[in-house]
């Protein structure tokens, strides 16, 4: 156990040093900016007191989803986060006239993204779970009406959700689409 | 199908971006569900006690009679699978399970010491027990994020749809040579893909969605919830009665197969065996195209038939979803076939991130790069690394299981490493896939040091070894001309520009 977690621990980091120092450019590594460094630092703490934290309490499940966490967020942030803070235009090595900002750097497009998958997901399973309350059929069908159209529904709130531009007005229509599924049932389960 | 300017530009975004951000992990499940796919195949191939023939006659009866004194005990819940060795698992004092087999030869039982088919059909669905159940979870999700994917892809293309379906020009380079195969693969494969990826998120979440079912639509009721959504009640394990005279395995077994003639049992399970509230479930498969998951329970103590499977509407539509998803028809051909298919959703997905690669030029890009190819090939070397080990390790060594883990953890994580570090990204993917071709073709020989009844063993061969050997060295083969090709086409063949 605590070998797998060491093994585990080096690779990761030295995924994390690899990826955070590009081979062409090793002087890259103090050319970061402010930001860069305290997510790398960020990133680099967390996994650090995430194995400690895992050490004392070998196979539990806290240590490990912490390890696991841990490591998620690291590689997040290590990778991801600098992108985020990066102002638009300013992509580095794109030859002028070709530099163009990720879209994340928009943040709410991020907002957006997230209430699209999981600001839609209560919606879709009270409406399903209305389907199986409320069809005029004997329960199995019912059953099998409701459950198996919660992802058809899901999938279906995420794509029109996700053409909503204004964040306020997606989270409005997650909400309404929910209250919709809660009628339908009744009551909120 | 005309989408406006917005929707469409709203719809590539999603698309794009849930693809890059999914698409890698996406890659190494989709390459486990290819294993799993031939997951009874490669139970046998790996265990060389699974591989015996039988000596004669042998009835259920003594095949657990032997078992059971190999155990010394008899638990209250055990699995029994039957065969020249029958397998068994159980649980200890301690509620731990535990797996095994029995080997005639010596007496004993065998604790398990090889679980390659174990890891990477749990792989497909990102489950460890390191992990739990949050990993699982977010294996769900990324089911459904795949099948938003797919839909706002489809979305995007489907002005398009009839020439993008055969458009391939090989002879271009750079974007429009990916473009056409993401479009041409993803055209293809489009139907398996939304299949895979519907019934993979209701297989993942669907249990834990239908916990909210419960008070609701069932009253509470836990059984009843599972008799309809399974088509079997719960199955508690009682505290054992007294000990009494049972009927044999043998007698129980002839019981069941005319309660359902066309059942093909998998396993039985031996609920307070030999006691006064002991039951006998034989498990299975059987009852139409995609077969259902069959369960008959029956009183050990009486025959009779204490629970069963129903067939309704909803177990009919469990039995269609879960029988799709592992290609529960047709045979062999279908799951070559769904294979091939594992293999393109792949490519559609490397072949997407080096569209989105082509589009942006940053630090961003070269890392999102150097990861693809990274992952991209170095899944391939890890699962030949995977099966490699499982042949080179000594079946004696009690670490090897979780040593053929690392191995493989390793092995991906050193591609990766390699990958950023690496001065020529071009020539990565022919010196990656070159490597899993290495580690697939000498699987087959280093098999034949554990097993004779593979492709270079002395006999007699088993059909299933036979087939992993042949099917592992065909791969290798495969991998092997893909790196060749690579190697020969000026830039390395996986130029962005």
């Amino acid at each position: 156990m605590r070998e797998f977690v060491a093994i585990f621990s080096i690779s990761l980091g030295f995924l994390l040093w690899a990826f955070a120092v590009p081979a062409r450019r090793p002087k890259r590594w103090v050319g970061l900016r402010v930001p860069e460094r305290a997510m790398l630092l960020a990133g680099w703490g967390g996994f650090a007191l995430s194995a400690i934290a895992l050490w004392p309490h070998g196979a539990s499940g806290a240590g490990l989803f912490t390890l696991t966490g841990g490591c998620a967020v690291a590689t997040l942030f290590t990778l991801g986060v600098p992108v985020l803070l990066r102002p638009p235009g300013v992509a580095a090595g794109a030859p002028r006239g070709q530099r163009r900002a990720p879209i994340v750097v928009r943040p709410f497009a991020i907002v957006g993204a997230v209430l699209a998958l999981v600001g839609t997901a209560p919606g879709a399973i009270l409406l399903g779970l209305g389907l199986a309350l409320r069809l005029p059929f004997e329960l199995e069908t019912r059953v099998a009406i409701g459950f198996g159209s919660i992802f058809a529904l899901w999938l279906a709130a995420v794509c029109l959700v996700w053409l909503i531009r204004s964040p306020a007005r997606a989270f409005a229509w997650c909400l309404a689409f929910a209250a919709l599924g809660g009628l339908l049932v009744g009551r909120f389960p | 199908m005309r989408l406006s300017r917005e929707a469409f530009r709203r719809f590539y975004e999603l698309h794009s971006w849930a693809g890059v951000l999914s698409g890698l992990v996406l890659h190494v499940m989709f390459l486990a569900g290819g294993f799993t796919l031939f997951h009874e195949q490669l139970e046998l191939w790996e265990e060389p006690l699974a591989q015996r023939a039988p000596r004669g006659p042998d009835s259920l009866q003594a095949q657990l009679t032997r078992g059971l004194e190999a155990l010394g005990t008899t638990p209250s819940a055990l699995w029994f699978k039957p065969g020249a060795e029958p397998g068994f698992d159980w649980q200890d004092e301690g509620g731990v399970w535990k797996a095994g087999r029995l080997d005639s030869e010596r007496g004993v039982i065998v604790a398990q010491r090889e679980r390659l088919a174990h890891f990477t059909y749990s792989l497909h669905y990102l489950w460890h027990e390191l992990t739990g159940l949050w990993l699982y979870t977010v294996a769900g999700l990324l089911a459904l994020v795949w099948l938003v994917v797919l839909t706002t892809g489809l979305l995007v293309h489907l002005e398009g749809l009839a020439s993008q379906f055969h458009r391939f020009r090989p002879e271009l380079r750079g974007r429009p040579f990916w473009s056409d195969l993401h479009k041409v693969l993803g055209t293809m494969g489009l139907p398996f893909q939304a299949v895979m990826a519907f019934s993979g998120a209701f297989i993942v979440l669907g249990p834990m969605i239908l916990k909210l079912f419960v008070g609701p639509v069932f009253a509470g009721d836990e059984s009843r919830a599972s008799q309809v959504t399974e088509g079997y009640p719960s199955l508690e394990v009682p505290p054992p009665g007294a000990l009494v005279a049972v009927l044999s395995v043998d007698a129980l077994d002839e019981r069941v197969r005319r309660q359902v003639p066309a059942l093909e049992v998998d396993a039985y399970r031996l609920v307070n065996h030999g006691r006064d509230n002991g039951r006998f479930e034989a498990w299975g498969h059987g009852g139409g195209s995609p077969r259902g998951r069959i369960l008959v329970q029956l009183d050990e103590v009486t025959g009779a038939v204490t629970a069963m499977t129903d067939r309704h509407a909803s177990s009919e539509l469990r039995r269609w979803i879960v029988g799709l998803h592992f290609a529960q028809f047709g045979g062999l051909s279908v799951r070559v076939l769904f294979l091939l298919l594992t293999i393109a959703a792949s490519v559609t997905i490397l072949s997407g991130n080096w569209i989105w690669l082509s589009r942006r030029g940053s630090s961003p890009r070269r890392r999102l790069s150097r990861l693809t190819v990274g992952v991209g090939a170095g899944a391939w070397v890890a699962f030949g690394v995977l099966l490699a080990a499982s042949r080179v390790l000594p079946l004696s060594w009690a670490g090897r299981m979780q040593a053929e883990e690392l191995l493989f953890f390793g092995a991906l994580l050193g591609c990766v490493g390699w990958a950023a570090v690496a001065r020529d990204e071009r020539k990565l993917w022919w010196k990656q896939l070159g490597l899993a071709a290495l580690a697939w073709t000498v699987t087959p020989l280093l098999a034949a040091r554990l097993s004779s009844a593979g492709l270079f063993g002395a006999g007699p061969w088993v059909p299933e070894v036979l087939g992993v050997d042949c099917g592992v060295l065909a791969v290798g083969i495969a991998l092997g001309l893909v790196a060749v090709a690579l190697a020969r086409r000026p830039g390395g063949g996986t130029s962005h520009a």
